[in-house]
């Protein structure tokens, strides 16, 4: 039976966001595109194990990550400091990422522990719901919201943000701090 | 290999809407904050974990979607479209 249409829909529109989300993870665009087209090779190889009807994003986003996560703890034992290095990573190629604007956001983002990085690209940027990304790293809801909130804590340290100035001009958000003591 | 049924509908167009399904998503989160988030404020931060304004937590999250749609918005590259189609021809091949 040749790969029906609508499969291969599905999974091409989710090709944008899987890159998005494959970039965050491994921190370079290269490496983020071969994760990408593994887990489309993965996913179609494997198309008898989706079950139609669920969220095809969801089931892509699964792989992705367990691939990733597969090789990133093979790299582990031969690059020591992996989160330091994906931050080097990031830091050494802002180019790729486009705007510089966002370049201080990436590397705080790239200094969280892996975990809570991918719970809050997950359900912050992704879209997914809580159950949906807790599915996806096979943890309950309640770890993916701690990560997420324990990210977004840190996230805010790391950028500065919880002194009203390093967050630029908005009278509402100094108003709100201003509010909140030190 | 042998592909089973697939004809089910897939989920439409998740990409689509992500500017959407954010809003809705956040929401739950930028609710549960605001009594625990005051309770702290009026605290002290004398704890680590301190919890955030709810705009503060819009911003961080208007910058992380920034930085995530601006790789989705690139679209589809050709490498993919044409590894889908090269795909699709090896199955014409097989006669499956």
């Amino acid at each position: 039976m040749a790969m029906d249409d609508s499969v291969r829909k599905a999974v091409l529109s989710a090709v944008p966001s899987l890159r998005a989300f494959a970039i965050s993870l491994c921190g370079n665009v290269d490496r983020a595109d071969d994760l990408v087209q593994e887990t489309l090779l993965r996913a179609l190889a494997n198309i008898d194990s989706f079950q139609p009807g669920t969220n095809m994003s969801a089931w892509l986003f699964t792989i992705l990550r367990n691939h990733f996560r597969s090789e990133y703890r093979k790299r582990r034992r031969e690059v020591e400091d992996t989160d330091g290095h994906h931050a080097e990573s990031l830091k050494s190629q802002p180019d790729q990422y486009g705007h510089v604007e966002f370049r201080e956001f990436r590397e705080a983002l790239a200094q969280l522990p892996s975990d809570q990085r991918e719970a809050l690209i997950l359900v912050g940027a992704s879209g997914f719901s809580y159950e949906e990304a807790a599915g996806i790293c096979g943890c309950a809801v309640g770890t993916i919201k701690s990560r997420v909130n324990r990210a977004r804590t840190r996230l805010a340290e790391l950028l500065h943000v919880n002194s009203a100035e390093d967050f630029g001009p908005d009278e509402t958000t100094r108003a709100v701090l201003a509010s909140g003591g030190e | 290999m042998v592909l089973t049924q697939t004809k089910g509908q897939p989920t439409p167009q998740r990409g689509r809407k992500f500017g959407v399904e954010l809003m809705n998503e956040r929401k739950p989160v930028g609710q549960q904050n605001p009594m625990e988030a005051a309770a702290t404020r009026n605290k002290k931060s004398n704890s680590k974990p301190a919890k955030l304004g709810r705009d503060v937590q819009a911003r961080l999250g208007q910058q992380l979607r920034a930085m995530y749609d601006e790789v989705v918005n690139q679209g589809v590259p050709d490498r993919f479209n044409e590894l889908i189609e090269r795909l699709k021809g090896d199955e014409k091949k097989d006669g499956h």
